[in-house]
């Protein structure tokens, strides 16, 4: 099988030896090629319009930017562009945002190397994947747990153990309406304080350290 | 007759200069004072008016002695002038008012004082000059004012309200403040004023140099019978009768049908008259003492009986009649009394044992001697046929038979001219008479100091203590109502029921009692009167107990009477006294009992009061009771208790912490007040003694606390508020009129009791609380904050190492299981690079546990790590690897070193793992502006330049690049086949330190 021929494939995560593995799983695929590797989002644009990959493996954790990012803003200019999210996030709301970014897989790290192959077979073949463990989170997510932007920086500030009124300063925003803020998102996420409120963000990638 | 009463009298009025309080009885006049022969009546024989009598001098509050004026004013107070200055007394208590505390009073011998109608004293003093005291305020009148004398003698108010002033020289008017001289001039040059008084038809009386009389028709001058140098008229007084008499230095004169005739009973200078409410001329002479006028007749009182001096100098006669004397030699105060004592003649020491009432009005005294009083005159009696024994008890049963107990000789009968003698042990138990008493059935009953004996014809029947009698000595007997006989011993009480002793509630409360007197009232109620401990009441089977907790005078009883008209009467030691009785069953409530007390007199040797033998005292047929004492027989004429006003409760003194404070009608004291003290006493110019106070001050007692006599109430630590203190005075014998002060007081509350003090503190307490809570909150905050970075820390550093690290072995693993069998280079360069992944993720695992050991910021030893890692190296390879320091290390922070560490592992690592060196060299070389570092191998190198493709096996480069370039830095490789490997990197000084530095790494 000619190159031409093999599914194109981008490796985008910032840790090299996993790069290292998932190349060298793709490159003993027989119809697969490695075209590149990125460790930051901003090379990953960057070897995306270069390689013009079938289909690339985005980490979401990247030095510069986050994985969503990198597929939004690729997605904007080619919405037929193929991603499959390769992360240690299982929260469900990295999931969905990265399905409602494009992404047509979501791999969590750690998978047997079977698993990637058949992900990376149906997304060529045009199908979303998602593993059940991942289908799960998705399903468990609640439709009104909607938070807003400005809700969700408050929340991911709150993550960090800031206080009312430094989320306050470093949003510009008055302290009340932070507290206002806090109120709605532990209301959202259908918990009683704060320290609910940042396990809960972790927990379902609302917020991420 | 009269003779002998009066030199009887000798004997029993007397006088004692050193006590005050005294009795005496104003007698008979004596036949050598009868103004007019054939006016004395007989019935002057008995006792006319008695009085006890009271005298104030120095020692008893007076500034001086000599009392030369003594009037009331309308509100109760004595004022009283005396030559030390004004004094207002209100019974025990004397205010002076003199020069020292009233520069008003020009001189401090007041010589009269007149109490105007509207309310206001006048004072004339002896040489100062004329003063008013109105309002409180003080003003002299003086020759500036127009009185050109200032020995003010007299004072009147007319019937216009003019007062008429006379002096030593002149007769002067005040009318509407304004002060005029009265001419006189026609009848002396300088017309001396004494006495101005004036008469029912508004005449004005002036004597002094001469009489005169001003009247509508102007004035003219009265002629007095004696010699002009005899003439100059001291005093002048109207009685009621409308005659004038005038004293004058050398008697008294009378106005008989207009024409002055001299008085030739009174010597001496007549200094003061005046006649009392009951028709009592009373004349005070100089040197002569004083004398009475009544029904015609003249009394004589001298100091050798009644007065401190002979010299009287101010008669007046208070609201409550009695007579006040202001004499030379102090101030007496007369007051009636209805006790009189009758003394028994030619008896020794008129001890009388018992006094019993005959039927025929007959008093009988029996004391050395047998007395009989009759028509108020005693005498010795001799019973005919009888022995001359010492008797002790005369009875008259209902049969007209006499029993005559006597003084161990048994007890005789005389009926019908035939005298009975009954004796121990056949008749009595004993020869010594008690009591006696006749039962409804007829039958005698006799009480001796061995038991008692029933005589009836014949028979006897003796109760004994073998008999079931309480006690041997025996005190008293009564039959009730019932026809059961008490009897009263030395050691208990005993009750006779049918002829056999029974017990009831009153044999028991009175088991331990001397019972000297029992008496059943008009009501069936049996009262026993004790030696020791009060009265005891029984009925209906119960008992109550008074004592002087309830009101008696004693609580030693001899004798209980009642002569009928609702008061039971009691005679103790010294006093006696009596009571109303109550009608029906005593309220709890209301036990106090409305006692009158009879001061008898003598006190400084007292009058004994007689008991123990019965009777010892008896009620006359005329309703008059009858008691024995040592000092004779005692009488007492009941009447109707005069309407008398309730003694006037005054504030006398506020004294706070000790310190005396003015009287206010509201005072307001600190919040340091401890120790309140609140004075007070009566306004009464009677006697004091019965007067009792209670008192509560509203806001801090619940209810009235009774005082008894004490006069001071104190209060400490009064919590602060606003109270009225109220007082209320009465008399024991009348607890229903009452008079009342009170005065409203405050004390502040310390600061720290304040409203506002209490709000600040409350104030503070709440801030102090919010701090406190918002203290807990930041500290809450922070531990979550310090709680939530920890557990962000440990989250970031797992997902960092060992996540990242089996992440990365697993994609490595997974490849390796992915490749076919014949692609063994590649499977062994795999596995190589999960072994190098697995050694470093143990090694990223172990020092990010570590990190958790320590602060998580702690600046770490960049050197000592770096040392660490060549020895770790050194010891798993087997290749000699070296570390060494150049320039003067830095601080670096942890987060950063541990990337600058990692760095340099995987530097020493790859070297180790691919270049097969002999020696690894590690070189950490601090600059002012950098941290240049340096791993150097000789090892095989590579070529740098070869295709990434296949020299995947180059990752680990990458992997330092990007650590480097991430924390700002430079990083270079330089190798060549053969020819080692150097990794040098540099980062900035500044970046290494910068917090900033931290928040540059993305998580």
């Amino acid at each position: 099988m000619s190159d031409e021929q093999k599914i194109k494939i981008l490796i985008c995560d910032d840790h090299p030896i996993m790069r290292f593995g998932i190349a060298a799983i793709i490159q003993s695929q027989a119809n697969m090629t490695v075209a590149g590797q990125a460790g930051t989002a901003e090379e990953a644009i960057r070897l995306f319009w270069e390689l013009r990959p079938d289909i690339t493996l985005m980490d979401l954790r990247l030095p510069d930017k986050s994985g969503v990012d990198v597929i939004r803003s690729v997605r904007r200019s080619a919405p037929q562009a193929r991603f499959i999210v390769l992360t240690t996030y299982e929260g469900d709301e990295d999931i969905h945002q990265a399905l409602e970014a494009g992404a047509m897989g979501y791999l969590i790290k750690g998978m047997p190397h079977e698993v990637l192959m058949e992900a990376l077979r149906k997304v060529h073949a045009g199908r979303n994947f998602l593993p059940p463990p991942v289908a799960r989170a998705l399903a468990s997510r609640m439709p009104d747990g909607e938070l807003s932007t400005r809700e969700r920086e408050v929340l991911s500030l709150l993550v960090r153990g800031k206080s009312n009124r430094e989320i306050a300063d470093q949003l510009s925003i008055k302290e009340a309406t932070v507290k206002s803020h806090v109120s709605v998102i532990l209301m959202r996420l259908n918990v009683t304080d704060r320290t609910q409120a940042v396990v809960a963000a972790l927990q379902r990638g609302l917020a991420h350290l | 007759m009269s003779g002998f009463q009066s030199n009887r009298r000798k004997s029993w009025l007397w006088c004692r200069r050193i006590n005050p309080v005294l009795f005496f009885a104003l007698l008979a006049p004596d036949p050598g004072f009868v103004a007019h022969a054939g006016t004395l009546t007989t019935k002057a024989a008995a006792p006319v008016e008695q009085y006890t009598r009271r005298i104030w001098r120095v020692q008893d509050g007076l500034p001086e002695d000599t009392v030369q004026a003594i009037q009331q004013s309308p509100d109760g107070y004595l004022w009283i002038g005396t030559t030390g200055g004004l004094v207002r007394f209100d019974g025990s208590h004397f205010h002076l008012y003199d020069h020292a505390t009233t520069p008003a009073l020009a001189d401090n011998s007041v010589f009269c004082v007149l109490s105007a109608r509207d309310g206001s004293l006048w004072i004339g003093t002896d040489g100062g000059g004329l003063v008013h005291f109105k309002d409180g305020a003080f003003r002299a009148y003086t020759q500036a004012a127009g009185l050109t004398n200032g020995f003010v003698r007299s004072l009147i108010e007319d019937d216009q309200g003019r007062i008429w002033i006379g002096t030593d020289n002149g007769l002067f008017q005040m009318n509407q403040d304004k002060l005029r001289q009265v001419d006189t001039s026609p009848f002396a040059s300088a017309f001396a004023v004494h006495s101005i008084v004036e008469d029912r038809a508004h005449r004005i009386w002036v004597g002094g140099s001469g009489l005169l009389v001003f009247d509508q028709a102007g004035v003219s001058e009265k002629q007095l019978p004696g010699r002009d140098s005899e003439n100059r008229v001291k005093s002048i007084v109207e009685t009621k009768d409308g005659t004038i008499w005038v004293g004058t230095v050398s008697g008294l004169d009378r106005l008989v049908e207009g024409k002055f005739e001299p008085v030739p009973q009174i010597k001496g200078t007549v200094r003061t008259l005046r006649q009392t409410g009951d028709g009592t001329l009373w004349i005070g002479s100089i040197g002569h003492g004083l004398y009475r006028y009544v029904n015609g007749g003249f009394s004589h009182l001298t100091s050798a009986d009644l007065l401190p001096s002979n010299t009287i100098l101010s008669i007046f006669e208070d609201a409550e009649q009695q007579v006040w004397v202001g004499t030379q030699e102090g101030m007496v105060r007369l007051s009636k009394t209805p006790v009189s004592v009758l003394p028994l003649p030619g008896d020794s020491d008129s001890d009388i044992g018992t006094i019993s009432a005959d039927t025929n009005g007959t008093i009988w005294a029996a004391s050395s001697g047998v007395f009989v009083i009759r028509d108020g005159v005693a005498r010795p009696y001799k019973f005919p046929n009888l022995p001359d024994v010492p008797i002790r008890n005369v009875f008259r049963d209902r049969s007209g038979d006499l029993w005559i107990g006597t003084d161990g000789s048994g007890v005789y009968a005389l009926t019908h001219g035939r005298v009975i003698h009954y004796t121990a042990p056949s008749r009595l138990t004993n020869n010594f008479t008690r009591a006696f008493l006749q039962s409804r059935d007829g039958a005698m009953w006799i009480a001796t100091d061995e038991g008692v004996s029933r005589i009836a014809g014949e028979d006897t029947q003796n109760y004994q203590v073998r008999n079931g009698l309480a006690y041997f000595s025996t005190r008293a007997l009564v039959e009730d109502k019932h026809g059961d006989i008490w009897i009263g011993t030395d050691h208990g009480l005993s009750h006779l029921h049918a002829g056999a002793f029974v017990r009831d509630a009153a044999t028991d409360a009175l088991a331990e009692e001397k019972v000297w007197s029992i008496l059943e009232d008009d009501h069936g109620t049996l009262w026993f009167g004790t030696r020791s401990h009060g009265l005891f009441r029984y009925q209906d089977g119960r008992i109550t107990t008074y004592t002087t907790a309830q009101g008696l005078a004693t609580n030693s009883i001899y004798q209980l009477l009642d002569n009928h008209h609702g008061s039971l009467w009691l005679s103790g030691p010294t006093t006696i006294s009596s009571f109303p009785l109550p009608t029906q069953e005593p309220d709890k409530e209301e036990t106090h009992l409305k006692v009158n007390v009879y001061e008898l007199p003598y006190d400084s040797i007292p009058a004994q009061m007689y008991g123990g033998r019965q009777p010892a005292g008896c009620v006359a047929r005329d309703g008059g009771l009858w008691f024995a004492s040592s000092r004779g027989a005692v009488r007492v004429l009941p009447q109707p208790a005069p309407h008398v006003a309730p003694p006037r409760a005054l504030l006398t003194g506020i004294k706070a912490d000790g310190r005396e404070l003015p009287l206010a009608s509201s005072l307001v004291f600190p919040a340091s007040l401890s120790r309140l003290e609140i004075s007070f006493a009566p306004l009464l110019l009677r006697s004091q003694e019965d007067v009792r106070f209670r008192y509560r001050l509203e806001g801090f007692d619940q209810d009235w606390i009774y005082a008894g006599t004490n006069r001071v109430a104190s209060y400490t630590n009064l919590p602060a508020g606003k109270y009225q203190f109220r007082v209320v005075a009465f008399e024991v014998n009348n607890p229903a009129a009452v008079s009342e002060a009170s005065f409203g007081l405050q004390k502040k509350p310390h600061f720290y009791d304040t409203w506002w003090f209490v709000s600040l503190c409350l104030l503070a307490a709440g801030l102090l609380i919010l701090v406190i809570y918002q203290s807990r909150i930041r500290s809450l905050r922070l531990r979550f904050k310090a709680v939530l970075e920890e557990r962000n820390r440990l989250a970031r550093e797992m997902h960092d190492t060992v996540i990242q690290g089996c992440t990365s072995i697993s994609a490595l693993l997974e490849a390796i299981s992915s490749l076919r069998r014949e692609n063994l280079a590649l499977q062994e360069n795999l596995l190589d690079h999960a072994r190098l992944q697995v050694r470093s993720t143990i090694d990223e695992a172990r020092q990010a546990v570590w990190n958790l050991r320590h602060k998580e910021e702690s600046v770490a030893d960049l050197g000592s790590s770096a040392a660490a890692i060549a020895a770790r190296t050194s010891e798993e390879f087997g290749i000699a690897v070296h570390c060494t320091e150049e320039g003067r290390p830095f601080s670096v922070r942890g987060s950063l070193a541990r990337e600058l560490l990692m760095v340099i592992r995987e530097a020493v690592y790859n070297g180790a793992l691919h270049g097969h060196p002999r020696r690894i060299q590690i070189k950490l070389v601090y600059t002012r502006d950098e941290l240049d570092s340096s791993v150097h191998d000789d090892g095989c190198g590579f070529d740098p330049t070869a295709r990434k493709a296949e020299g995947a096996q180059h990752y680990g480069i990458e992997g330092m690049r990007e650590r480097v370039e991430r924390m700002g830095g430079r990083i270079s490789i330089v190798s060549a086949p053969e020819r080692g490997t150097t990794v040098s990197f540099s980062v900035r000084r500044a970046h290494l330190q910068s917090p900033a530095a931290e928040d540059s790494i993305p998580i």
